[in-house]
């Protein structure tokens, strides 16, 4: 456990290293915020509706996406491992005494730790600046399954794109595949906009997936969308088990594919 | 003069020599090809989509139609486009001064702002020109219809937009000499690009929209041209001033770029 704790540990002090760069991905994840706070208050200030949400909840929606953009979906742990079997540098740790996929866990932990420390105060700030566009939730309880939620979230994202990662020891170079992934799961999790605005085959698709609850589900419940249900949990439980184990299956499998080239 | 005629025709044999080594770099491997290619065009959808489905429950925004909304769009793509064709270099600037590469460019007898920016291209990103021009034309077709002054107006004032958007990325992009890890840059400018799909008049502070359109030059890259696109009353002040402002940034950032060039360290000497 203790290596583990070190490798969290060494992932801080890293990421602690390029301060200025957090700073400037910050005032990035903002910018794109401010653009679509526009976008949407020009759309309701002509007395216009998209679907069946209000302008607060829309703007909720697009709060917590940027929140999650700053804390959760950004560690690039498939971009790190791609690096690492191109490179070669996955031998290392193919050499060392640790299983993989908790090592990468580990690093993905230190990062968010990095960035809880980082984002929590702008997020604040950016939280009390809107407090007039965020939908409160009726019950503390709604905040208990939102965080529930959101680790479930965490856990997932980490997954999935820790199996898109290993795609590389198939393919070499990989950054196409990671944009289409990319690009696919963020569009399935809700990421361009709310799901429900789109059909409902959609949406009954998306249910067979994992992808809805790495945002759209934990966001529909902070913001009263959608209303707490035991397989909320359950079901992204469920696909982390079974992620997992596709991702030691296909650790082992790519293992066997690896030639250790760019050593 | 005949000085000038010899420089321009070396420049234009570089330029080519270059292009044709990155068509051949980028289908070296032709799956990884058609993947990134198959990727573009389903980005271009997805931006399409968002449009559709917020245009399925209103008619217009900031006084913009659909079909206006989408000139705007299909601008955006192509002025992304031809930033990945050509310029697709600028995003791995700080790796290259992290590893000390960026010196293999700089002791080459070429202007160094030229090799930087020409260096390398994403052939795969042709998907984005291809879906704006077709967004354009559907955007025409159902406006104003075509008209020989417009059109060349626009081709003239997106050629500005690439200039503009090409000197402000080369700007913000010579930041890395200060600070190395500068993948954030890359992440930055890549949201100010997109942020371009929108027509600035949704920012109804007139505060924000200057900055929008002086400081972060959102405007001249794709509003300003469908403007001209799609409507009959052509807005010469804007026209001007995108002319204008193409001068100031593309001087500014060669400016910028030899300043900072100025703080280079090589890692590899």
């Amino acid at each position: 456990m203790s290596k583990y704790l070190a490798v969290v540990s060494n992932s801080v002090k890293k990421s602690l290293v390029y301060r200025a760069n957090t700073f400037i991905m910050v005032v990035s994840t903002f910018f794109s915020f401010v653009v679509l706070f526009y976008f949407w208050s020009s759309i309701y200030g002509q007395g216009n509706k998209i679907g069946t949400y209000t302008l607060a909840e829309i703007i909720s929606y697009y709060i917590f996406l940027t929140i999650f953009e700053l804390l959760v979906m950004g560690d690039g742990t498939a971009w790190s491992i791609g690096d690492e079997i191109k490179s070669g540098q996955i031998t290392s740790s193919i050499l060392r005494p640790i299983k993989y996929l908790e090592y990468k866990f580990s690093q993905s932990i230190g990062s968010l730790l990095f960035r809880l420390m980082i984002f929590s105060l702008p997020i604040i700030g950016a939280l009390l600046l809107l407090r007039d566009y965020l939908v409160a939730p009726g019950s503390l309880m709604v905040y208990a399954f939102f965080a529930l939620g959101a680790i479930m979230s965490y856990a997932l994202y980490f997954l999935v794109f820790y199996i898109v990662g290993l795609i590389s020891f198939w393919t070499g170079d990989s950054y196409g595949f990671f944009f289409a992934a990319f690009v696919v799961i963020n569009f399935m999790q809700g990421g361009l906009f709310p799901l429900d605005l789109l059909p409902k085959w959609f949406l009954m698709v998306g249910n067979f997936l994992p992808f809805k609850y790495l945002f759209f589900v934990p966001v529909g419940i902070v913001t009263g969308r959608l209303v707490f249900d035991y397989t909320f949990v359950l079901i992204p439980v469920l696909w982390c088990v079974a992620l997992y184990f596709i991702a030691n299956l296909l650790y082992k499998k790519g293992l066997k594919k690896y030639e250790g080239y760019g050593i | 003069m005949k000085d000038m005629v010899y420089k321009f025709k070396k420049y234009l044999a570089i330029f080519l020599q270059l292009q044709k080594i990155n068509v051949m770099r980028r289908t070296a491997y032709p799956v990884a090809f058609l993947v990134g290619f198959g990727t573009v065009f389903l980005t271009m959808f997805l931006n399409i989509l968002f449009i559709k489905v917020n245009f399925s429950y209103i008619t217009s925004v900031a006084g913009w139609s659909f079909y206006q909304v989408l000139a705007v769009l299909g601008s955006y793509m192509i002025v992304e486009g031809l930033m990945w064709i050509f310029f697709s270099q600028l995003n791995p600037i700080n790796r290259h001064i992290i590893e000390g590469t960026l010196d293999g460019i700089l002791l080459k007898p070429v202007d160094n702002q030229f090799l930087v920016s020409f260096w390398r291209g994403d052939y795969e990103d042709f998907a984005r020109i291809i879906t704006g021009g077709a967004l354009l034309l559907t955007a025409m077709k159902n406006t104003i219809g075509f008209d020989l002054l417009h059109f060349c107006l626009f081709l003239l004032l997106l050629f500005f937009g690439v200039l503009i958007f090409y000197s402000f990325n080369l700007a913000i992009r010579s930041i890395s000499f200060w600070i190395t890890e500068g993948s954030g840059l890359w992440i930055f400018m890549e949201r100010v690009v997109n942020s371009s799909q929108f027509p600035v008049d949704i920012y109804y502070s007139k505060i924000v929209r200057g900055i929008f359109t002086f400081v972060v030059p959102l405007a001249f890259v794709a509003t300003v041209p469908a403007k001209i696109l799609t409507n009959i009353a052509i807005d010469w002040k804007f026209a001007v001033l995108s002319f204008a402002m193409t001068l100031f940034f593309f001087f500014g950032s060669r400016w910028f770029w030899k300043f900072s060039l100025g703080h280079y360290s090589s890692a590899s000497s």
